[in-house]
């Protein structure tokens, strides 16, 4: 498998089953993907569209119930999780830490038990929790548990690091804050995985992204590659002298509403030429004419749109705390589970 | 145990012992709780005529204090820290870690294990004085104390794998607690009852460790029943870590 060789994280058609008999769903259905050395990936999707699901396949807190993980070219995440978490860090999405210690005390415990960290004022600091270090946890709020994550998630520098939800509840300065300590480590080389809601992140942070919906990809690649799959957009304002039938361009989507004209296009720059040409000669004024590619946000939606008539299973997924009651046998692996999965993998 | 294994439980049994010197109320708990058991243990046996039935009665205190330490210090403290653990994500954040799941399990039990032993061994110290009984095999005694620490650990795990939260866990542990000091001699020695229930309650969890530690002041077990009782006690121990392997979750279920 030489994709998986040269690679940090690599995932071919996983699967992850919940339930059993009737109650059976998959959140991750056929999910593949490769990150290189030192990209960042993203994982994009609505709430229920498997990123967690995954991202626990990933890290190895959860065994395929079909395909394969490997980390580091050729290391199986639960086999081989003595080798693996030396050099990996791991932000969950929410909580794991002793609600009774302080933030300096749970960095100074993490440290103890983590080869090679960096010194524990250092960590605080870069997560901007110098001065909470005397609060218990309890009493932290949610953005600063977000940040206690980050620090312990990246206290060995590690060369994988996943981010599930990394800045989700956070403030502006926390914000900033996270993505610094990312951008300090992309610098050192890490490979990051991360899920996020907020497009923006995902825009100004991803080599790379792809876009889950009901337990599959969507579809991935640079922003560019996904966004050029969706329609861009041309709008402008016509006057009284004309309307939409007069207009040069056929066979498109074309909407008016309040007096503003707008064309969604698989052809921007032709269209939009052979329309300026158009007003030009017909000495037409295009109000406030603008002409711009599909955003990452549009492509989005029009995936999370989607019904791809399965709803079974999509619902189901773990991401954003949505899971309802009623759903009993879902939550964490069992360790024997985990034992026959590498069973059945070897 | 590698020294890896070494270190992380040395962190994992500080963090646990540092969280039991935050709340004082733990210290009536460890102290009050072994001397209340004396005090009530001493006057329910006296009620027994234990000497009709040819019973010792400080061997007798020795092994039912042990075996009450272990289930209410224990059992029912390792079972509660599990399911806290879990509940609060910690189990699952530790397993994103370096360290071991057996030494996530072991280090948090590690605590509780020291204070029960410690509880043990005072109480051994004060009975023994009290009642002028020296150790005849002290390492019968040390056997039953090791084998009843591995079989306690195992069955908190057992149940913490089938509680569903911190609430259900006094519901869970509410067997153990009545039922196993009945069956394994802890509250009733098994002279006084009719010997076909005795010979039965022999084999019951925790009846070995009650046997051996009571044999570290008796003597009253042979050199090839010490370690059928060992066996015994390690068969029960076993089956209930089969259980928490099979059954055992790292983190709510939702």
């Amino acid at each position: 498998m030489p994709e998986a060789e040269s690679s940090h994280i690599h995932a071919h058609d996983v699967w992850r089953r919940y339930g059993r008999g009737k109650k059976t769903f998959d959140a991750v259905r056929g999910v593949s993907f490769t990150v290189r050395p030192g990209q960042l990936f993203a994982l994009l999707g609505t709430n229920g569209a498997g990123k967690t699901s995954t991202v626990e396949l990933l890290e190895g807190l959860a065994a395929p119930y079909r395909g394969r993980v490997r980390l580091f070219g050729d290391l199986d995440p639960i086999a081989d999780r003595a080798r693996i978490r030396p050099r990996t860090g791991a932000m969950l999405q929410e909580g794991g830490f002793i609600s009774h210690l302080t933030v300096r005390e749970s960095v100074e415990m993490w440290a103890e038990l983590t080869s090679r960290p960096r010194p524990v004022e250092q960590a605080l600091e870069l997560a901007g929790l110098s001065h909470r270090r005397d609060v218990m946890v309890q009493n932290l709020s949610g953005g600063e548990k977000r940040r206690l994550d980050l620090a312990v998630a990246t206290l060995s520098r590690p060369e994988v690091l996943f981010l599930d939800e990394p800045t989700a509840g956070m403030d502006a300065e926390g914000r900033h804050a996270t993505w610094r300590l990312i951008g300090e480590l992309r610098e050192r080389g890490s490979t990051i995985l991360l899920t996020t809601h907020y497009l923006e992140e995902a825009e100004s942070l991803a080599d790379r992204l792809a876009i889950m919906h009901r337990g599959r990809i969507a579809a991935s690649g640079t922003v560019a590659e996904i966004v050029a799959d969706h329609p861009s957009t041309l709008s402008f304002g016509l006057d009284d002298r004309w309307t939409v039938r007069d207009l040069p361009i056929g066979g498109t989507s074309l909407e008016e509403r309040g007096g503003r004209v707008t064309i969604t296009t698989g052809q921007l720059q032709k269209d939009a030429a052979r329309l300026l040409a158009w007003a030009e000669e017909k000495g037409a004024e295009l109000e406030r004419f603008t002409a711009r590619p599909a955003s990452l946000e549009e492509a989005f939606i029009s995936i999370a749109g989607r019904d791809d008539g399965d709803d079974r299973d999509g619902e189901d997924g773990r991401d954003g705390g949505n899971d309802g009651d009623g759903r009993g046998d879902r939550g964490g692996e069992t360790l024997a589970g985990i034992g026959a999965k590498q069973g059945e993998e070897a | 145990m590698n020294g890896l294994a070494l270190r992380h439980m040395r962190t994992l049994f500080r963090i646990e012992w540092k969280l039991f010197n935050r709340i004082r109320a733990n210290y009536v708990f460890a102290v009050a709780v072994p001397l209340m058991l004396l005090v009530a243990m001493r006057s329910v046996q006296e009620q027994m005529d234990l000497a009709a039935h040819g019973v010792d009665a400080g061997p007798l205190m020795v092994s039912t204090s042990a075996g009450i330490l272990l289930i209410f210090t224990l059992y029912s403290s390792v079972t509660g820290l599990y399911v806290a653990r879990r509940e609060e994500l910690v189990l699952k954040r530790l397993r994103t870690g370096e360290v071991s799941d057996p030494v996530i399990l072991a280090g948090g039990a590690s605590m509780y294990v020291a204070l029960t032993v410690a509880q043990i061994a005072v109480v051994a110290v004060v009975l023994s004085v009290m009642f002028g009984a020296a150790p005849r095999q002290p390492l019968s005694a040390v056997a039953g104390l090791v084998t009843g620490v591995a079989l306690m650990t195992a069955m908190a795990a057992a149940t913490a794998a089938l509680c569903r939260s911190v609430e259900s866990v006094m519901v869970a542990t509410l067997p153990a607690i009545f039922v196993l000091p009945l069956a394994s001699g802890v509250y009733i020695p098994r002279e006084v009852l009719p010997d076909a229930l005795g010979d039965v309650l022999v084999y019951a969890p925790l009846s070995p460790t009650v046997d051996l530690i009571r044999s570290g002041w008796t003597g009253q077990l042979s050199a090839a029943e010490v370690p059928a009782r060992i066996v015994l006690d390690a068969v029960w121990a076993a089956l209930f870590a089969w259980v928490a392997f099979r059954r055992f979750r790292w983190e709510p279920r939702t």
